[in-house]
């Protein structure tokens, strides 16, 4: 849930669904006379079943002009054509066309619309918001400046609003695809934490109203063929769900609402294990979390908990490392740390095994080798640190050996820190499979504040390992009771006896994923 | 009969209330009109590497470059460079009728963001009438509104096997010219099996280009192998009225309108003048479930009403109501004892005609409040062949009450329970070619009940003078 202004960084905030819908109805609902059953199923249109889509914009005002735009702009480039078949952007003038299209109807709106419309900005807002939910991925979406500052100020380690770290999962459910506002973590000290919101916890209503995450179509074309028979019932049921969508929040609303501040304290309906829960949380302040802890454990080993991959992250880490360099063991626990930027774990990557990168990235690149598998052109890039101005990092020693404790709540960044120091220097892994947070995705700002999230590339590990949606399974393998608590860390400290695990061939990842 | 009303090109519409409009607005207005029309495009032509500092320099300092344009644009950009997946969902791909496609028919990410940044910047206005319609959608509206389309004019429907077979052929269709029947059972397209398909699929296939031809392959109680129909598609008028006398001994007349385009107002002429000729003495127009339609249908079905004066006021931004008035010349049948109904489904053109007649006291309404839309949509084509519906006027009825959001009252509330609709539904079911329902529709027996009254109490067709 970090955002770096550069590079890559792994995301945890996702999701969006902006787009609200109207459902057309049935047309008869009075007489059932031949005139009326003749609309409903003319040949000229088959009214019964047809709907009606309309992307709904953000709504905030933000009166800041745009100045100028920060994001480099490219025009469309080939490697568009592989998305959506014949694609005329390879041409400027295919483009161009559009660029005209969109501007007549900015003008159009301005000069005829019923209400003089005051602000450009909301206009500029909904058309980035709409075509960024258009690509239909959670973890892309628009954020209006004020969330956008609450999210840059994750990187300091300060998390407003109620503290939960969410993404949104894919998941098939009666044969029917939805969409899951999922916990990550709960941050440490949060009122989430306090209200006790865990790992995997499923969100479907904050203070009583629906939240949009599955696939509306699907579920609602389900319900409305087995009322086709029964037009009364089907009208009913158009009705509802139409007042229920209307009423409910989409992903993106719903995520606003628990990474800003609340007045009020947030009523969240809850699946826990597919049963339903309560949960109310304060939503009013913000949480500061201590990325690390350390401390000398009675027997002597080393222990470093990271709870957050913040600025101040890679410093806070070093010094822990060097302070314990005389200890003959430490264990790293990453249980529970949702990760966050990726800088401070590139830093770490470099302080502890010089050249070896952290990991690395699949990208789109119109230059690059065409990826059967994703449907275009991509390129692999080493994540590593490159150092800005004089800024050198200090190399870390250490002669002793590690492990690594980690849990379903362990995810994105502290995944993929887990890998390397597992890969790279020989820790051990201790635990329960990681929660499978593995896409890239990059903040872009607009010049006014607000900007947007976009996935940009897949994440591997050191050793070339694809964890998104699956996870890391760890070498020591533990069931979850084994993993919490002090138990989990007196295992984690067994591990430090074992021969070190083994490392694997250092090497850049090449070529994407072979397909 | 189609542009006989060609005064005014830009295309009027509605929906659920897309009302088009008098003194609109068009493309052609804004590329002659406005000050700086066509250098955009020609401009950000001239630089193809550089789009943002294409657009800075079209602007100029006086015009500058809308942030909106701005800020599509950079993120068409950076999205199409690096975005990690696949662009255009293929569920949109799928669906030639999806905003994945323009108007030639191909597919294009660059098409796909620009039509869902159109929406959300239209979306942002709140209001659910002001929106995108793009190529496919602005043709479909295009047909509903010439009241007529292209195809072989038969209406289809599904069966519980899933077949999908022939309801009946329209009048005058090419369907009813190659004989072909209430249900007949399609099994073949062009040769291609369809049975399982989604009936709008099976539709498209069907409807093409006039003049081109297309060969269904039929299963008929009378034969007992399938037959190939070989039909030449052609214009097919959409059937909008449906009349009948429907109390023969008191003479009351029935005629229910399904929408309000250019077929409208010569179908209930037509209706009109037949019923006349069966010596009709009271009519029943039936406006339920009408989501509308164009505006200028509206005001020559109201003119047929209504004596004189105002039907519907009309309000633009910053502008004075204007009115569109009765046309005499509408009256060319006597004015009968009449009964509109009205319901929860009755919208925008429907609520000028029946807000005109209640104003006017020109009818009584019975039924449900109606739908409540007071906003007229113009249509504006744009230059690849999408449209926008822009909301760019209120409309008020006669004695200027504005009825949005609120609908017009009955005269006469007749509330329909859902055991009254499911009967509806059933007598429908089962008395397929009937065209009105007697037994269980009791808004229209409150209608043929006032008119009975009315007859009783000595009201006769009058002339119009």
């Amino acid at each position: 849930m970090k955002q770096a202004n550069s590079a890559l960084y792994v995301l945890l905030t996702v999701c969006v669904l902006i787009s609200a819908f109207a459902f057309g109805r049935h047309v008869s609902r009075s007489a059932a006379t031949p005139l009326r059953q003749a609309n409903a199923v003319a040949e000229q249109q088959a009214t019964r079943n047809q709907w009606t889509v309309e992307a709904l914009g953000v709504k905030n005002s933000n009166s800041l002009a745009l100045a100028d735009s920060s994001s480099e702009t490219r025009i469309a480039s080939d490697d568009a054509s592989s998305d959506g078949g014949s694609d005329n952007s390879g041409s400027i003038y295919g483009a161009d066309s559009q660029l005209v299209t969109f501007q007549q109807v900015y003008e159009l709106l301005k000069e005829q619309y019923v209400n003089k419309i005051p602000s450009d900005t909301p206009l500029a807002h909904g058309a980035v918001a709409a075509l960024v939910a258009a690509l239909d991925d959670p973890n892309s979406r628009f954020m209006e400046s004020a969330e956008r500052q609450d999210v840059d100020a994750e990187d300091k380690g300060i998390y407003t609003g109620t503290g939960i770290v969410f993404t949104v999962r894919k998941e098939t459910v009666d044969g029917l695809f939805e969409r899951q506002l999922t916990v990550v973590d709960s941050i440490v000290g949060s009122p989430a934490a306090k209200a006790g919101l865990q790992t995997g916890d499923v969100i479907t209503e904050i203070n009583g109203h629906w939240v949009v995450s599955f696939d509306p179509f699907a579920a609602q074309e389900k319900l409305f063929k087995s009322l086709a028979k029964d037009p009364v019932s089907f009208n009913h049921a158009v009705d509802a769900t139409e007042s229920k969508i209307k009423d409910g929040y989409t992903l993106s609303q719903a995520q606003t609402m628990l990474d800003t501040v609340q007045t009020a304290p947030l009523q969240l309906s809850v699946l826990r294990a597919g049963q339903p829960l309560k949960i109310t949380v304060d939503g009013s302040s913000s949480t500061t979390v201590t990325d690390v802890d350390s401390k000398l454990l009675a027997d002597g080993n080393g222990y470093i908990q990271v709870n957050a991959f913040t600025d101040s992250t890679a410093g806070d880490f070093t010094k822990a490392m060097t302070a314990l360099s005389s200890a003959p063991g430490i264990v790293v626990d990453l249980r529970n740390c949702p990760g966050g930027d990726i800088d401070p774990a590139l830093v770490l990557a470099k302080s502890l095994a010089a050249d070896q990168p952290l990991g690395s990235v699949v990208i789109r690149d119109s230059h690059g080798i065409f990826d059967r598998s994703v449907g275009f052109p991509v390129k692999v890039e080493s994540l590593v640190y490159v150092s800005t101005g004089s800024q050198t990092v200090p190399s870390i020693s250490y002669a002793g050996r590690l492990a690594v404790l980690v849990n379903d709540g362990t995810a994105n960044t502290a995944e993929l820190f887990a890998a390397f120091l597992h890969d790279r220097l020989g820790a051990h892994m201790v635990g329960t499979t990681t929660f499978g947070d593995g896409m890239a995705s990059t903040l872009f700002p607009m010049p006014d504040g607000s900007g947007f999230t976009l996935t940009t590339g897949l994440v591997k590990t050191s050793a070339n390992t694809v964890f998104e949606a699956k996870g890391l399974v760890p070498d020591v393998a533990l069931a979850e009771s084994d993993t919490d608590g002090e138990t989990g860390l007196s295992r984690a400290e067994a591990a430090l006896a074992l021969k070190p695990a083994t490392m694997t061939a250092a090497g850049v990842a090449v070529g994407g994923q072979k397909s | 009969m189609k542009s006989r009303r060609n005064s005014r090109q830009i295309s009027v519409i509605v929906l659920l209330g897309v009302i088009a409009f008098l003194g609109g607005f068009s493309y052609q207005d804004l590329k002659d009109g406005s000050k700086n029309p066509t250098s955009l495009r020609d401009i950000i032509s001239q630089m193809p590497y550089n789009l943002k500092l294409g657009l800075k320099a079209v602007a100029g300092d006086n015009d500058p470059i809308s942030q909106p344009l701005q800020s599509y644009a950079d993120a068409l950009a950076t999205v199409q460079a690096d975005y990690f997946g696949t662009i255009v969902p293929e569920s949109n791909i799928q669906d030639k009728t999806s905003d994945a496609f323009d108007s030639d028919g191909k597919s294009s990410s660059t098409t796909y963001l620009t039509y869902s940044a159109i929406r959300g910047m239209m979306a942002s206005l709140n209001d659910r009438y002001t929106r995108f319609l793009n190529p496919s959608a602005y043709g479909s509206m295009q047909e509903d509104n010439n009241g007529e389309f292209v195809g072989i004019g038969a209406q289809l429907d599904q069966n519980a096997k899933n077949q999908i077979y022939i309801v009946k052929p329209l009048p005058n269709s090419p369907a009813l010219k190659a004989h072909l029947a209430a249900g007949d059972i399609i099994v073949k397209v062009n040769n291609r099996a369809i049975l399982g398909q989604d009936i709008t699929l099976v539709v498209q296939e069907i409807r093409g280009e006039p003049g081109t031809p297309v060969t269904l392959t039929l299963l008929r109680k009378s034969s007992p192998h399938p037959v190939n129909v070989t039909i030449i598609r052609n214009y097919v008028q959409q059937e909008v009225v449906v009349s009948q006398m429907i109390d023969p001994v008191r003479k009351i007349g029935y005629i229910e309108l399904g929408s309000f385009n250019e077929e409208s107002d010569p179908q209930i002429n037509d209706a009109l003048t037949r019923l006349q000729s069966e010596g009709m003495r009271a009519l029943v127009f039936d406006l339920r479930g009408n989501p509308g339609g164009l505006l200028n249908a509206a005001q020559d079905v109201a003119s047929r009403f209504v004596a004189s004066g105002p039907i519907v006021w009309v309000k633009q931004r910053g502008a004075d109501p204007e009115s569109l008035n009765v046309e005499p010349s509408q009256h060319n049948h006597p004015r009968y004892p009449l009964a509109v109904l009205v319901n929860e489904d009755s919208a925008s053109a429907s609520e000028i005609t029946s807000g005109a007649i209640k104003d006017n006291k020109a009818g009584v309404l019975i039924g449900n409040t109606t739908f409540g839309k007071g906003l007229v949509q113009t249509i504006i084509p744009l230059q690849d062949k999408s449209a926008v519906a822009i909301t760019t006027a209120h409309y008020y009825t006669p004695l200027m009450k504005d009825i949005n959001h609120k609908g017009i009252e009955p005269d006469i509330k007749v509330l329909l329970s859902d055991q009254d609709q499911r009967e509806m539904n059933d007598y429908g079911d089962t008395h397929p070619s009937d065209i009105v329902d007697l037994k269980y529709d009791r808004q229209l027996i409150a209608a043929v009940s006032n008119l009975t009254t009315r007859l009783a109490n000595g009201e006769r067709p009058e002339s119009w003078h």
